[in-house]
Order: C-alpha cells, then sequence, then structure tokens
C-alpha cells in the first residue's frame, strides 16, 4: 500500500489553483484543490448604495460578469418582491436580459472548447491542435460577444440591467445586426462542430445521431472512446440547478428529477487551507453547469447517454458543447420574435433605498448555478453574498465518508492527461471562486 | 506644426534605427510575414496605420513611420503579468480568426508570458517566465494586469509552485523592464479589490514598485488604448506625454464629455430624466441618471467596444467612471449625477474646481455649475408617462 502526495498547478482557469492529488498504487485516492487569491469582494459591497451592487459584482469576473450582473438584479428584484412591491418586467426586458447573457455562455463554451479542451484530446493522439481553427472559433465568440455590446454596450462588464428592466432602447437596426452575427454563430457551430443542420443538431436524441455527422464533436468523442476515457471522471451522479433563464429549468437531479429546490439548503463553509468556500445543498455535494442542466430539463439526448456513460467526461463533454446550438438556436428565435416597441423599463413605484429587506438571485451562469443574496437597510447594502458554479465543483470533502464533487471524478485516474481532461472539462475559474 | 514634425521625425528614425539592429524575437518570423500568413494585404496594413497615425496625433506624413514601427515591435518582448483581476482586460483584448491588425501584432509579441492563453503550463510556465526575464533582461516590456494586494505579507496573492508573492512577482519582474505599463484601472489604481474597506490592502502598481509605471486605465480598458500605448513605446523610445495620473494624454487627454455624441443635447438641456421614457428614446444626455462622463478622461466615445460596435452611453446607461482614480469609491452611486452630492465631499475634500492636470481630481470648474444649470433648467420639463 504505497501512499504519496503530488502537488499540482493548474492554471489558465482565469487564475489558478494547487491540485494536491493522493495517489495509491498508482491511482489518485483523493485530492484537495486550493486557491490561493482573494480580494474580498463581499466586504467591499456592503456599505454602499443597493444598486451599486450592479456595477461592482460584474467585475468578479472578466467571463462570465454578465451572468454577475443577472444575479445581482435578481435579488434586488427579489427585495421588492419580499416587501410586496410587485415589478412589472416587459417581454421585451426579460428577452434582452436573457439573449445577452445565452450569448455570453455561447462565448465561454467556445473558448473552453477550442482552447482548452480539444488542445488535451489531441494531445492524446499525439497531434497539435490547428491554429487556425481556434481562431475560426474566438471568431464565433467574438461575434457572440458583439450581440452582448450592441445592446448593452459593451462586455465585457457593461450596466444594461437595473431593477424594473433595461436601459437600452433597440430599434430593428440593433436587431439584425444581431441576428446577422448569431446567424455566423450558428453557421460555425454547423460548419465545424456537427456538420449538419442546427434544427437537426438541436433534436439529436442519442450517440448514434451524433455519430452520423462528421465534425469536432464526432472527432471528440471517437478520441475518448479509443483512449479509453469515456468512463472515467464520473461523478457523484447528482445534479443541481437554481438558475430559471431561457431553455434552463430549476430543480435536482439524483436518479430522478425533482423541481423542489431551495436556497435554505445551501450551506457555505470556509476551510482553513484555501481561500475558496465549499457549497453543499442538504449537506451533499452536487455538480452544476451544462451537463446538469441538461439532466435537470429531461433532455432527451442527455437521457440517452446517461443510461450508457452516467456522469462520466464523455457526457460532461457532449452536453457542454451542445449547449452551444441550444443557446445560440434560443437567441436567434428570440430575435425572431422580440417586440421592440414594448417599454424596455418600468420604473419601480417605490425608490430601493426605501426598502428594507432581503433578496436572493439566481441565475445560470456558463459554468453553472451562480447564487447572490442581499440584505439593504437604510438605502445601504448591509450584506451580500455570492455563491459562485465553481465552488460547488470544486469543494473539499470535510468529512471522511464522501469525496467532492471534484474529488470523486478524479478518483482512479492514472496519469497527468486524464487528471488534465477531467479536471478542466468542470471548466473552472478561479477568481470567481476566491471573490 | 512644420518644425515639430520634423524634429519627430528624426526622433523616429534614431529610435526605429536601433530597433532594427536587435534580434528577431524569432527567428523565423516577422510580423511582415504573419502577415502575409493571415493574407493581411499591404494596403490593408497601411489603412490600419493611417488610422493608427491619426489616433497617436501625429500627421498623416508620419503613416509610413507608424507602420515600420508597427512591423518592429516584433523586437520587443512583452511579459503580462496577473494579478489580483478578474481577466477582464484580457478578455477584452481579445484575438480574432480574421484578427484586427492591433491583436495580431500584439499576438506575435506577446510572447513568453500571459497566463490565461499562453500554451505552456505547469512548472514549465512559471520556468518560462523566469527564462523570459534573464534573456531579455533591460528590453522587455511589462504589462500588468490586477492589483497588487499587499495585505497579510502579500500572502492574498500567491502564484506558482514556489508560493511567489504577486508583490514579489512585480517587483523581480520590474527590475530587468525597459517600460511598465499598468493595464486597466485595477493595475492602475489599485481597482475595485482596492475599494473600500479594502480587505487585502490592494496597491496600484505604481506604489508597489518604484519605477516609472504608465497607466492605461479602464474597466475594461479599450484595446486600441493598449496597443497604441505599445506603439508609442516604440516611437518615442520613452514615456509619452502623461497627465497627472500617468495616463498617455493622447488617449486619455480628453473627457468623456468632451467627445460623446450627446453632448449637444446636453448643451441644448435635453436630458433623461428616468430609463425608458421619451427622451432616453431620442437618444438625450445621460447626465440626470448618473452619467459621469463630465468627471472623466478617456476616448470611450470615439473607440468605442467590441471592434468599434457600441459603447455604455450608447447602449443607455451613464458613464461609471471606470478610468478615474478610486471610481468604486467616489463615482456612485452610479445612478444618480454628482450635482446630487455636496462638491466639498468629492475627491477627497478637493471639490469641483479641480482639474486633472492640476492636482488630480478631475472635476471641471465652469462647467461644474453648468451642468447643475442645465439640470435645473430641466426640472421643469415633467417626464411624459
Amino acid at each position: 500500500m504505497s501512499l504519496s502526495v503530488t502537488k499540482e498547478i493548474i492554471e489558465k482557469i482565469e487564475g489558478e489553483a494547487q491540485l494536491e492529488l493522493e495517489w495509491q498504487n498508482g491511482k489518485v485516492k483523493n485530492s484537495k484543490v486550493k486557491f490561493f487569491s482573494y480580494r474580498g469582494m463581499e466586504e467591499i459591497i456592503q456599505g454602499r448604495h443597493p444598486l451599486d451592487a450592479l456595477v461592482l459584482t460584474p467585475r468578479v469576473c472578466g467571463i462570465c460578469g454578465h451572468a454577475q450582473l443577472m444575479a445581482t438584479v435578481h435579488a434586488l428584484e427579489d427585495v421588492y418582491r419580499n416587501c410586496g412591491i410587485k415589478l412589472e418586467l416587459s417581454q421585451k426586458a426579460k428577452a434582452l436580459r436573457d439573449l445577452t447573457l445565452d450569448c455570453e455562455i455561447i462565448q465561454n463554451h467556445l473558448k473552453w472548447y477550442f482552447f482548452i479542451i480539444l488542445p488535451i484530446l489531441y494531445r492524446f493522439e499525439g497531434k497539435i491542435f490547428p491554429k487556425d481553427k481556434t481562431f475560426k472559433a474566438l471568431n464565433a465568440a467574438v461575434k457572440a460577444n458583439k450581440i452582448i455590446a450592441t445592446f448593452a454596450g459593451q462586455w465585457p462588464h457593461n450596466s444594461y440591467m437595473i431593477p424594473g428592466g433595461v436601459v437600452c432602447d433597440p430599434t430593428y437596426v440593433e436587431v439584425y445586426q444581431a441576428k446577422s452575427y448569431i446567424d455566423e454563430v450558428i453557421s460555425f457551430f454547423e460548419e465545424e462542430i456537427v456538420k449538419s443542420d442546427i434544427e437537426s443538431i438541436i433534436h439529436m436524441k442519442n450517440m448514434k445521431d451524433l455519430l452520423q455527422n462528421d465534425g469536432f464533436l464526432k472527432e471528440s468523442i471517437e478520441i475518448m472512446q479509443s483512449n479509453d476515457l469515456s468512463h472515467l471522471g464520473k461523478s457523484h451522479d447528482r445534479f443541481i440547478a437554481f438558475g430559471e433563464n431561457s431553455i434552463f429549468e430549476r430543480g435536482k437531479a439524483i436518479k430522478t428529477v425533482a423541481k423542489g429546490v431551495h436556497q435554505r439548503y445551501i450551506k457555505e463553509e470556509s476551510l482553513d487551507f484555501t481561500y475558496a468556500k465549499n457549497v453543499t445543498y442538504n449537506g451533499k455535494f452536487y455538480e452544476v453547469g451544462p451537463l446538469a442542466r441538461a439532466m435537470i430539463a429531461s433532455n432527451p439526448l442527455a437521457k440517452s447517454l446517461h443510461r450508457a456513460y452516467k456522469d462520466s467526461v464523455l457526457n460532461r463533454i457532449i452536453l457542454k458543447v451542445m449547449e452551444i446550438a441550444y443557446l445560440a438556436y434560443q437567441v436567434r428565435e428570440t430575435l425572431q420574435s422580440i417586440d421592440i416597441s414594448e417599454k424596455s423599463f418600468i420604473k419601480p413605484k417605490v425608490k430601493i433605498e426605501t426598502l428594507e429587506s432581503e433578496g436572493d438571485g439566481f441565475t445560470e451562469a456558463a459554468r453553472g448555478s451562480l447564487y447572490h443574496s442581499i440584505k439593504v437597510k437604510e438605502g445601504k447594502i448591509e450584506f451580500y453574498n455570492i455563491i459562485t458554479p465553481t465552488q460547488w465543483n470544486l469543494g473539499n470533502a470535510t468529512k471522511e465518508d464522501e469525496l467532492s464533487t471534484i474529488s470523486q471524478a478524479l478518483k482512479g485516474l492514472k496519469n497527468e492527461n486524464e487528471i488534465s481532461l477531467i479536471f478542466r472539462s468542470f471548466d473552472e475559474c478561479s477568481v470567481c471562486t476566491t471573490h | 506644426m512644420h518644425k515639430r514634425d520634423e524634429s519627430l521625425k528624426k526622433i523616429f528614425s534614431q529610435r526605429l534605427k536601433k530597433l532594427e539592429e536587435l534580434p528577431q524575437i524569432d527567428e523565423n518570423k516577422s510580423i511582415s510575414s504573419i502577415l502575409d500568413e493571415e493574407g493581411i494585404s499591404r494596403r490593408d496594413f497601411m489603412k490600419w496605420a493611417g488610422a493608427m497615425t491619426a489616433f497617436l496625433g501625429l500627421s498623416s506624413t508620419f503613416t509610413p513611420t507608424v507602420a515600420k514601427a508597427a512591423k518592429l515591435a516584433d523586437r520587443l518582448p512583452v511579459i503580462w503579468l496577473h494579478m489580483a483581476e478578474c481577466t477582464g482586460c484580457s478578455e477584452s483584448l481579445i484575438r480574432t480568426a480574421t484578427p484586427t491588425i492591433d491583436s495580431l501584432i500584439f499576438d506575435y509579441i506577446s510572447l513568453d508570458y500571459h497566463e490565461t492563453i499562453m500554451a505552456a503550463a505547469g512548472w514549465q510556465a512559471e520556468e518560462n517566465l523566469e527564462n523570459s526575464i534573464k534573456k531579455y533582461k533591460g528590453r522587455y516590456i511589462m504589462m500588468t494586469e490586477g492589483g497588487i494586494p499587499t495585505g497579510n505579507g502579500g500572502n492574498f496573492l500567491t502564484i506558482g509552485g514556489h508560493g511567489k508573492t504577486g508583490e514579489d512577482i512585480v517587483r523581480d519582474t520590474a527590475e530587468g523592464a525597459a517600460a511598465i505599463f499598468a493595464i486597466g484601472t485595477c493595475s492602475s489604481f489599485g481597482g475595485i479589490q482596492a475599494a473600500n474597506p479594502n480587505p487585502t490592502s490592494a496597491m496600484p502598481l505604481s506604489k508597489v514598485i518604484n519605477k516609472p509605471v504608465i497607466n492605461v486605465p479602464g474597466c475594461p480598458p479599450s484595446a486600441k488604448n493598449i496597443v497604441g500605448t505599445l506603439l508609442h513605446f516604440i516611437l518615442f523610445g520613452t514615456l509619452p506625454a502623461l497627465d497627472a495620473f500617468n495616463r498617455p494624454k493622447w488617449a486619455y487627454g480628453h473627457r468623456i464629455h468632451d467627445l460623446c455624441y450627446r453632448r449637444g443635447h446636453f448643451d441644448a438641456g435635453e436630458f433623461v430624466e428616468q430609463f425608458g421614457d421619451e427622451n432616453a428614446k431620442n437618444g438625450y444626455c445621460l447626465y440626470k441618471v448618473g452619467c459621469k462622463g463630465p468627471y472623466t478622461f478617456n476616448n470611450c466615445g470615439t473607440q468605442r467596444f467590441n471592434q468599434h460596435t457600441s459603447w455604455p452611453i450608447q447602449a443607455g446607461h451613464g458613464c461609471i467612471g471606470c478610468s478615474e482614480p478610486d471610481f468604486w469609491d467616489t463615482m456612485g452611486p452610479y445612478e444618480e449625477p454628482v450635482a446630487d452630492h455636496l462638491y466639498e465631499s468629492v475627491f477627497g475634500g478637493l471639490g469641483a474646481d479641480a482639474t486633472a492636470d492640476k492636482i488630480g481630481a478631475g472635476l471641471l470648474t465652469v462647467t461644474a455649475i453648468g451642468i447643475a444649470a442645465h439640470a435645473a433648467i430641466s426640472t421643469v420639463k415633467k417626464p411624459k408617462e
């Protein structure tokens, strides 16, 4: 029984983390993830005007700042709700908010897939991933960002959502511009990732459908299968999602899907060896992210793949890539049906400075559920807490009997390449997690 | 004007001659060969050079010189460090498949170390950093994104297998740097983590090292400002004209207010009273819903963001003053005008009557009163329901 411990630095996760691995008989037995940077955002937000949170929280992260903005505006609107004040939001405002957030998710997944995952997979085959394809993907991601900039002013970091709606007043010129950009994203997916048309792609139901068309997705699946990776990276097979935007539903899935989740069962815990806090639901570790979202929404493809592969790295990657298609299609649909004659912003009847209450805001960020909770009193923020998706996925076990989501997924792996793939399939963000 | 051009031309050609004599970073590639590879025609490149020349405030006769300088950018290695940040600055600069030429050139010279996008990882990456610093000592450009946490012995930020603090990394890297740029508001002024109560004692780069630092602030900063600053260094070989906050005057010399396309509405007293009203639809001035344009120095209105797509005011939200020091503490609340605050309490008691050049507070003099007057005039106009 030989036990040894190695430490790895994992970089390029919007920051870095230290991965401490416990090895036994050539396989990973347990692991700890440690983050060594901290900024103190929750303390900084305290004491300020409630609406200032809209400007502050996006700066927690440069790649998912738009999701932070969405979570904040939801938390603020929840404050109104808890005071018995009903806020009206026009369909147009909701649609714009959703579609810009969808675009942030799309551009994130594209970068993750083409900058990180495909190069790792190619390495298993001893090949180097072609640079021109990376740039082409980047171009598609940039187009998705342009959609956000068209309505919100810029990306990263814009402030176009406020309680009651959005501040922009687009004309059809902006809508058509955005449509041409999303068409480019969809074309990219159809040309490079799954060589088919988007309508067929979003209706694919099983592995057979996926393997019928060439493209990077088929190539990824074949690399994983021929290198015996398809069944690696399984975790607790427990999924959770709190945000309800666009195509996402709220709930949890353990063997079956349950829709009732409540934030009172979320518990955050500080540890002494890392700046990131653990988060559990009912005392247990869950997975968040695209795979979780697909399982909870009872996506037919996810369910079919789950029968054979459970929550392995294969499924995690497939459903994250497919989420690009689902969201791009949804964005196009939304743009086609948006009614710009509706109001952008409906002013709340009462000023937020006069309220004293709490609010919870949820949204689905690129990497999973994002949760903001706020307490306002006498025109100031009394308390603000942020729980990010990577906190869910990258916790550290505190009890003997259960490993964290990531530790369970890494258990049994044999070498650096496998570890790298499984670790990065969760798509971590270190700056968010430590905030 | 002519005489000035003459002397500038002399400075440039001397400088460029010096640069030409330095060896290329990568023997097999030059910027010219990369441009050819990517299919950028000479004509496109000269068009870009023309735009950059105007951008830098030079007369058009300098276009060939700027073009040559841009191509010589391959002689200057760049080391990009990440400190306490959100990586938004790097995200802002991201390249495209038909790369904008700025990003292409930057891509080439951003050689050995960039934590988010470099190919190396782990121990190899840290080795690369140490090797680059040694190999290009005295020649490399150091660019930093993020504030430097100094609390707790600097241990709120450690990087790499040796657990070196961010503070030590910037100090060590600064020693051999030919020029040091602080990219983004975090590195320039401390940024959001330095906002009250500054739990990690985050500092601007310039407070942690004692070499001159050029600040290129903004949250995020415009990609053009970043590349333009680099180009400026190549041409002049020294620090460009800087304002009291060490920001290049060619980019930060004007207020948002001065370059704003809605300025006409401000002057005519036409304001948005609340978001979504008729005035908002007409694109009126956003001063009364919190625009800090009059107090902010930057060129967002002309350069815009995301390949000239848009910028906050165009989208209907006022400027939040993100390229100004301590804007997190001084510019809030962001949807209310500064005029609603007591002037004396703004900018540490310096009041509204200082300019960026004088004592570093960025407010207007006469216009400050004028703003309040304008706002007062339009209060008689009721917003339409």
